[in-house]
């Protein structure tokens, strides 16, 4: 049995440093490789809070219960048993945030407070501030410090991971990675490694995701054979702030507040939305659905505004509709709304109380990712995943505040089974470190290639053309000529890429090309996600297609699986664990009816 | 039509001298400084034509939580994220961080605040992560304190800002605050002198010179001086007469 | 654990100690000793008298003043060597104070080594040649002497106001540096305090300065 393990960890967000503190307090040395620094990482984002059914305000609130809303939310694709499994570690989760000291709001006895969030009745989610991932990403940060001093955390930060090295019998040993500065290539061996790199939302061109959340990494391992789940299912947030770099979270309170959304009814009034008369303004959700107005659920209101957008009716015939305000006293608003308005206000420069705010669905968050097994383990030895890059809990649609515990829980899993892996695993033997030298030369070819090559193509531009298909087409609404029309699009892009040129000739600290590493990558996935979309022929959780509106659990309650091949992806589907609560109609319209514990 | 102009502080490599370097993008509304950079690097042409390398800078959230994008713009430093181009006096100017190594144009290496943290035990002593129940029961208004001074992000602006601040003399006002933040917590006092010990070297607290832009600049509103005047009284109780009690 | 001192600690908080404490409340004792000039030469000379009547004057002198002022002058170019002021970016008032706190620190560091020369010893050419501690009756006159010629006159109204400043926000330094002030409000109220602490200051001590060259002070021809 193996006494000196090492396991690597690509990802420095909730997942990963959940799973580096296990490692390291259990004695194991953990290498740790972040492209930022892992303080910076992506989790920072997450504004809600964290789910756990501890029921402390008496509302016969369980896990059970819990469980029940997130199979639910997730129209029963997800696997049962593991999002079982997270609801039951939660409130230990959230407890052990407390101990480490995170600022999670009190109740007047000093207890953890409790919140509603959405797709439940319960308050189920603790919160810290209007930043609880920030919070509990710096809690992890700090405790993986800890043990980065007492020697067993080796940080690599400003480090990307570019492949794994397996051996010939397809076993992970250990992966490369290229320093971003001196894009200097290095093997490093390990005796298993978790993948923990988060989402994929920057192939969508601009999501709300942090600019490091390209789904690189994952896509080296798809490409040397790990299975990736669930591709097309995509969250879209339906509000979000359009911005020229990036899409930033409006809360959905300011509807919830009054907000009224409209659009002119003249296509391309380029007027000042003060002076358009109310005569010419297009209520379209009001008109649409008198019954709920701008208070419809969440997926309805984004596909309605993404429709307008679509048919050109977006203001100035750009992707974005008003979100008004402007009926409501600005004092009401700095009361209820102040915080969100700050944020409109700090990103865009206008007063929301004066001026309507325009905003446009966002790309938020992936279900889909690596496959794993009930213990996190990938269809590769020696190689698990955790967190947003994981396909396992979430199903077809994740449940607010779910994403921060599902990190926790992914990380925490993935720990002991690395380790139990790397006990039981027999050390390389014959292999030696060629295996570890083919790998980097390998990754040293391609980057060699890149450098050189010079062709008309500009990688950012690229990029752009990619993500505005991308989210123009196999995001809220998908129709399979235009799914198509983008898998034909991204082979053209593919081709095209081999004919850039990196732009900087000065290669210290240069972006250029860790980002063509990175777009190489993203066309592979942006291939699996629109294909598995164009496969899937049912509306389900965050994929809808209007030529096929329903849910068909006869031919589609099932996992999709790609795999890579030369051609493009494979696709083949696995039988969805439902062993604990059988499939029942998921409409938010009347309220949820909850099945008796099985 | 409209466009603006954007100055930047070049620096090819660590050890080469800077330069400034001119460009001219078109005028959008609604542009912040990144997406400036980002016009920029895809086609890195200077304002009178020439053919140049693409700027290199720090960013990630993009929401200033992060922290990665803080630069110095028009002589303040501030996150270049919630830098809107229209609130700017123009030609913009960005500079790197000047109280960090400059690694290229606008990056510079702020891992020395990472090490200070290290310095002053920015954590709490876990038992360990098995599960041990609830944390100890709280004042609301201790953790409406407390995580004011949990949000910082480790972007340097108080440090770069600061007067006091150069060649890492100085631990200063994140580090500090850090200090405050765990000492107030029930389980993060137990190891309050492990914590004063950092903050009273020859690089600690006393350094401070009273000049508050640390508070000034603080993105996150973080209650800067106040932490430091509250561990100016645990290190004079604590530090200066704890042997009184001996 | 047993918390070690750093040299640095140590050497700061006796230069925060040492500016209230014997320096402060001394500058407090000389500007009530100057007032005496208030009423007449007579009372001047008889409070100069007294206190070179205290026993122990010279332990007093060198232990209560001379050693800490010189240590609190030399520590304090050092503490001001390290600035590295950005008062036109970062033009906020604390950060003004910070500037002039240290510009009125050099001025201090000259303008005292030139007071002490000129009045404890006589000894500065072309100047005064009689030491005030040793010429007891002649100290009003000897004051008044140099305070007829105009320029010197305006060094001591600029050194006097540099001293009140650098005092009176020295005190609202030490109420935070010693962790006596902490929170915003106190910061702003003490803040004031010190303002108006520092106005009262310098009205005493500029009209201290000019009883010597006008009878009564500014407003004796009123009294």
């Amino acid at each position: 049995m193996a006494t000196d393990i090492k396991i690597a960890i690509v990802g420095g967000g909730l997942a990963g440093l959940a799973a580096a503190m296990k490692i390291a307090e259990a004695g194991h040395s953990v290498d740790l490789f972040s492209v930022v620094p892992v303080k910076r990482s992506h989790s920072v984002c997450a504004q809600g809070g964290i789910n756990g059914a501890v029921n402390t305000k008496g509302e016969g609130d369980s896990i059970w219960e819990h469980f029940d809303d997130t199979v639910y939310g997730g129209d029963f694709l997800a696997n049962q048993p593991p999002a079982k499994a997270m609801c039951e570690m939660a409130p230990a989760i959230i407890y052990l945030f407390d101990r480490m000291g995170v600022p999670f709001s009190r109740t007047n006895e000093g207890l953890l407070d409790f919140r509603r969030f959405g797709g439940t009745k319960h308050h189920r989610t603790a919160f810290a501030g209007a930043s609880t991932g920030q919070q509990l990403l710096y809690a992890l940060d700090e405790q993986v410090r800890r043990h980065e001093v007492a020697g067993k955390v080796k940080k690599y930060e400003g480090w990307e991971m570019m492949s794994l090295v397996l051996d010939d019998h397809q076993v992970c040993r250990g992966l490369v990675a290229m320093n971003l500065r001196s894009l200097e290539l290095k093997a490093f061996p390990a005796d298993a490694v978790i993948i923990a790199s988060g989402g994929p939302g920057l192939i969508f061109g601009k999501s709300t995701n942090s600019m490091v959340c390209t789904g690189s990494a994952v896509a080296a391992c798809y490409q040397q054979g790990a299975k990736y789940a669930n591709g097309e299912f995509i969250q879209v947030h339906p509000t979000s702030i359009p911005g020229e770099d990036k899409l930033r979270l409006m809360s959905e309170s300011a509807r919830g507040e009054g907000g009224r959304v409209w659009v002119p009814k003249n296509k391309g009034d380029k007027r000042s939305p003060s002076s358009i008369p109310e005569n010419e303004r297009l209520y379209f959700l009001e008109e649409k659905y008198p019954a709920y107005g701008n208070l419809v659920p969440r997926d309805i209101a984004t596909r309605e505004i993404f429709q307008v957008c679509l048919a050109g009716m977006g203001v100035n015939g750009e992707n974005q509709v008003y979100l008004d305000l402007t009926h409501i006293p600005a004092e009401t608003l700095d009361k209820k709304l102040g915080a969100i308005l700050e944020i409109y206000e700090m990103f865009v420069g206008d007063d929301p109380r004066h001026v309507p705010m325009r905003i446009f669905p966002g790309v938020h968050y992936s279900m889909g990712g690596l496959w794993v097994d009930f213990d996190q383990r990938t269809n590769v030895s020696g190689l698990l995943a955790a967190g947003e890059c994981d396909y396992s809990i979430h199903g077809a649609n994740r449940l607010g505040a779910n994403s921060l515990v599902s990190c926790v829980y992914g990380g925490f899993i993935a720990a002991p089974a690395a380790i139990e892996w790397a006990q039981n695993v027999e050390r390389n033997g014959s292999n030696g470190s060629r295996v570890y030298d083919q790998e980097t030369k390998h990754q040293q070819e391609i980057n060699d290639r890149l450098i050189k090559q010079s062709g008309k193509e500009n990688q950012y531009k690229l990029h752009d053309e990619m993500g505005k298909i991308m989210t123009d087409n196999v995001t809220v609404i998908r129709y399979n000529d235009r799914l198509k029309q983008t898998d034909d699009k991204l082979r053209e892009l593919t081709d095209r890429y081999d004919r850039i040129s990196i732009n900087d000739s000065n290669l210290w600290a240069t972006m250029a090309l860790p980002h063509a590493r990175q777009l190489r990558n993203m066309l592979d996935l942006a291939r699996v996600i629109t294909l598995g979309a164009l496969n899937r022929n049912e509306s389900r959780g965050a994929h809808y297609k209007p030529d096929f509106p329903d849910r068909d659990d006869p031919n589609w309650l099932k996992t999709t699986v790609a795999e890579y091949s030369g051609e493009g992806p494979v696709f083949s589907y696995d039988p969805v664990d439902i062993s604990l609560l059988p499939p029942r109609k998921r409409d938010y319209s009347h309220e949820k009816k909850e099945t008796a514990k099985a | 039509m409209n466009t603006v102009e954007i100055h930047i502080k070049r620096r090819p490599s660590p050890d080469a001298p800077q330069h400034w370097e001119v460009f001219e993008i078109p005028y959008r509304p609604n542009l912040n400084v990144i997406s400036c950079l980002m016009e920029i690097r895809k086609n890195p042409v200077t304002k009178s034509g020439q053919q140049t390398t693409p700027p290199s800078w720090d960013m990630n959230c993009l929401e200033q939580v992060c922290g990665i994008c803080t630069m110095v713009i028009n002589g303040r430093v501030r996150q270049s994220c919630s830098a809107l181009v229209d609130n700017l006096d123009k030609p913009i100017k960005l500079e790197p961080m000047t109280k960090f190594p400059n690694i290229r144009d606008l990056i510079v290496d702020r891992s020395q605040m990472f090490d200070h943290l290290k310095r002053v035990h920015a954590w709490i002593e876990l038992d360990g992560t098995h599960d041990l129940g609830p944390g100890p029961r709280m004042d609301q208004e201790d953790v409406m304190e407390r995580y004011a001074y949990s949000r910082c992000m480790t972007c340097g602006c108080c440090l770069e800002a600061c007067p006091q601040y150069d060649e890492d003399h100085y631990i200063g006002p994140q580090a500090i605050a850090q200090v405050r933040l765990f000492n107030m917590h029930p389980s993060g006092a137990m190891d309050r002198e492990e914590r004063l010990q950092g903050i009273m070297g020859d690089d600690g607290i006393t350094n401070c010179g009273n000049a508050q832009n640390c508070v000034k600049v603080c993105p996150m509103n973080i209650p800067l001086t106040k932490a430091i005047y509250e561990e100016n009284r645990e290190t004079v109780l604590y530090g200066l007469l704890g042997w009184l009690k001996k | 654990m047993a918390i070690r001192l750093s040299r640095t600690f140590i050497l700061r908080k006796l230069h925060q100690l040492t500016g209230i404490m014997p320096l402060g409340i001394f500058l407090l004792e000389h500007f009530y000793t100057n007032s005496k000039a208030l009423t007449g030469p007579a009372d001047f000379n008889n409070a100069v008298r007294d206190l070179q009547s205290i026993p122990y004057i010279l332990f007093v002198e060198i232990g209560g003043i001379f050693i800490p002022l010189i240590y609190h002058a030399v520590y304090g170019l050092v503490i001001t060597v390290e600035a590295r002021p950005n008062n036109l970016y970062y033009p906020y008032a604390r950060n003004w104070f910070y500037t002039i706190q240290r510009v009125t620190g050099i001025i201090l560091f000259f303008f005292i080594t030139f007071h002490v020369l000129n009045f404890r010893f006589g000894l500065i050419p072309g100047l005064n040649t009689m030491s005030v501690a040793h010429h007891v009756d002649q100290s009003f006159d000897i004051v008044a002497r140099e305070f007829k010629m105009v320029p010197i006159f305006i060094v001591y109204v600029i050194g006097i106001t540099a001293t009140v400043w650098h005092l009176a926000n020295g005190i609202w330094l030490f109420l935070v540096d010693w962790g006596i002030t902490i929170g915003e409000r106190a910061q702003r109220l003490t803040g004031y305090a010190c303002i108006a602490f520092g106005l009262f200051l310098l009205a005493v001590g500029i009209n201290a300065a000019i009883a010597f060259i006008h009878p009564g002070g500014l407003l004796g021809k009123f009294m």
